[in-house]
């Protein structure tokens, strides 16, 4: 049986090898033939471990041939963006300050996929230190958007969505500490989801602020979302943000219901929708309406002091970046990429009372939606980006302050938060709809998003540079 | 009032960071007025008694 990863999601990918339909060396095969096909296009990889992917695919297929558990993903060929440790590899962190890291030990994340079965296919490329979210990077190259090679995929976790966009992998694990797992998947149009922080461990992925970075999945589809959330999750004694809540079989619940009556969904009246592309508005009150159709009721909440969170944000941001990069920039500045090193350079600018009070509002933020947002409603909606991908010469600075602007008051509050395809602009480029849920509630919210997913085409829609 | 700060101010933000500047700090003279521009909100906030959030903030936010 061939393999076509055109529409093969990592959901459908598992069921064929455990069925044996197609064993996972086609499938691992299948993924590195289109990364010999596309690469010189998007980009999307540092380093490629096709020989090691094989053997181990090869390993996998030994497994099941004599009868033997795989785990939940079944020989699956996944990639890493380049942040996270794993035994034996490069990672580089997309700097020259890296650029000859070996990890020699697997990120704790990376640990339990290699558990549920997981094959890597290698790392993937990134804004460099994840300090950016253009993907425009000055020692590995830029990563190009799959449904327009001219412009950006987004960022940080840049290859991990345009790789998985176009079917180099079934699926990835990306960071994001201010959008950089959702504003790549909604630019590049498949699902990213950031999960409560704690929820996923930070231990061996490098930093890029302590306390507002999360680990994410980057997939096609909302299942594979849940499925690999099922494989990654869960309390780790080594990481010190790490939550002891108990994880749910999210695959499972995914089934439970097929509409969305009784939920109640908050339409931020404040800050979430000012100032969005013509295009990017259109699609998403078109998928709230489609939201409302399947039953859920659509009210307008208020979201108190919201307009200040993306201050905040880069006010933690910033400061935590520049502690952990201090000696690095001290000792070889010219090493870094000119963009990141001057976004490193504020963190010195920033005082401590900027600091202080951005902690402080994070407190009331989350207290207000604690207790007058969340007891209202069940989910949040808004749109992932204000704007679609932009073209990669026209995308500094001001572009990634644009890109990160509706996603990162969800890092200060730690929230889970989806994004899923919801549209196209006119020149046939993804549009990204947002949805967020309370702390710890992420199976709520992928069933919701999973229930509005498969009730709209747009995941099936084919990027024009597959059928070349 | 905007207030200008000026190169030696950035440069002695930057050597009391303890980090080599670039272009001698003119980026950062740049960046300051930046962030005076970006926190000015935040800054005039009123906060009442609420204390900052502790880094590690997800067992102090288990609503499931």
């Amino acid at each position: 049986m061939s393999v076509d990863l055109g529409h093969l999601d990592l959901t459908e990918a598992a069921r064929l090898v455990r069925e044996r339909h197609v064993s996972p060396i086609e499938i691992t095969e299948a993924c590195l033939a289109r990364i010999v096909r596309l690469e010189p296009d998007l980009n999307a990889f540092i380093t490629i471990c096709g020989e090691v992917a094989l053997q181990a695919a090869g390993r996998a297929r030994e497994t099941i041939i004599q009868g033997g558990e795989r785990g939940l993903l079944s020989s699956m060929p996944v990639a890493l963006k380049d942040l996270f440790h794993m035994a034996g590899a490069l990672t580089t962190a997309g700097s020259k300050v890296l650029a000859n890291n070996v990890s020699v030990e697997d990120a704790e994340a990376v640990r339990r996929l290699r558990s549920a079965g997981a094959v890597f296919l290698g790392k993937l490329n990134l804004h460099e230190f994840a300090y950016g979210a253009t993907g425009v990077n000055p020692h590995y190259g830029v990563v190009h958007n799959p449904w327009d090679i001219d412009r950006i995929a987004g960022g940080s976790s840049s290859g991990s969505a345009a790789a998985v966009a176009a079917g180099e992998c079934l699926a990835s694990l990306g960071t994001d500490t201010g959008g950089s797992v959702r504003i790549p998947a909604a630019l590049c149009g498949i699902v990213g989801l950031k999960p409560t922080y704690g929820r996923i461990s930070r231990r061996g992925v490098i930093p890029l602020s302590w306390s507002l970075d999360h680990v994410g999945t980057l997939t096609r589809t909302v299942r594979d979302a849940a499925l690999l959330l099922e494989a990654v999750a869960g309390e780790d004694p080594g990481d010190p943000s790490s939550a002891p809540q108990p994880i749910a079989q999210y695959s499972r619940r995914l089934g439970e219901r097929q509409d969305l009556k009784g939920l109640r969904i908050g339409k931020p009246r404040e800050h979430f929708f000012d100032h969005i592309d013509a295009g990017v508005l259109r699609a998403v009150i078109r998928a709230i309406e489609k939201l409302e159709e399947l039953g859920a009721e659509v009210r307008e909440v208020s979201l108190p002091h919201i307009g200040e969170a993306p201050a905040a944000v880069g006010a933690i941001q910033a400061p935590e970046a520049l502690a952990y990069h201090h000696r690095w920039l001290n000792e070889r500045p010219e090493d870094y990429g000119e963009d990141v090193r001057g976004r490193l350079e504020s963190g010195a600018a920033y005082l401590a009372l900027h600091y202080v009070q951005a902690q402080r509002l994070r407190e009331m933020l989350i207290r207000e939606w604690r207790e007058q947002v969340f007891d209202r409603v069940g989910v949040l909606v808004a749109p992932t980006t204000p704007i679609v991908a932009t073209p990669i010469g026209e995308s500094g600075l001001a572009v990634t302050m644009e890109l990160i602007r509706l996603t990162n008051p969800f890092n200060l509050a730690g929230v889970p938060a989806i994004s899923i395809p919801c549209g196209f602009s006119e020149a046939g480029l993804p549009i990204g709809l947002q949805l967020a849920a309370p702390w710890f509630q992420e199976a709520e919210l992928l069933r919701v998003a999973h229930v509005y997913e498969q009730a709209t085409e747009w995941r099936k829609r084919q990027i024009p540079i597959l059928s070349l | 009032m905007q207030k200008q700060i000026g190169p030696r101010t950035a440069l002695y933000l930057g050597s009391l960071a303890r980090i080599p500047l670039i272009d001698d700090g003119r980026h950062l003279e740049s960046t300051l007025r930046r962030i005076e521009r970006n926190t000015a909100a935040l800054l005039a906030l009123d906060f009442g008694e609420a204390e900052p959030a502790p880094c590690f903030i997800p067992r102090q936010n288990d609503v499931s």
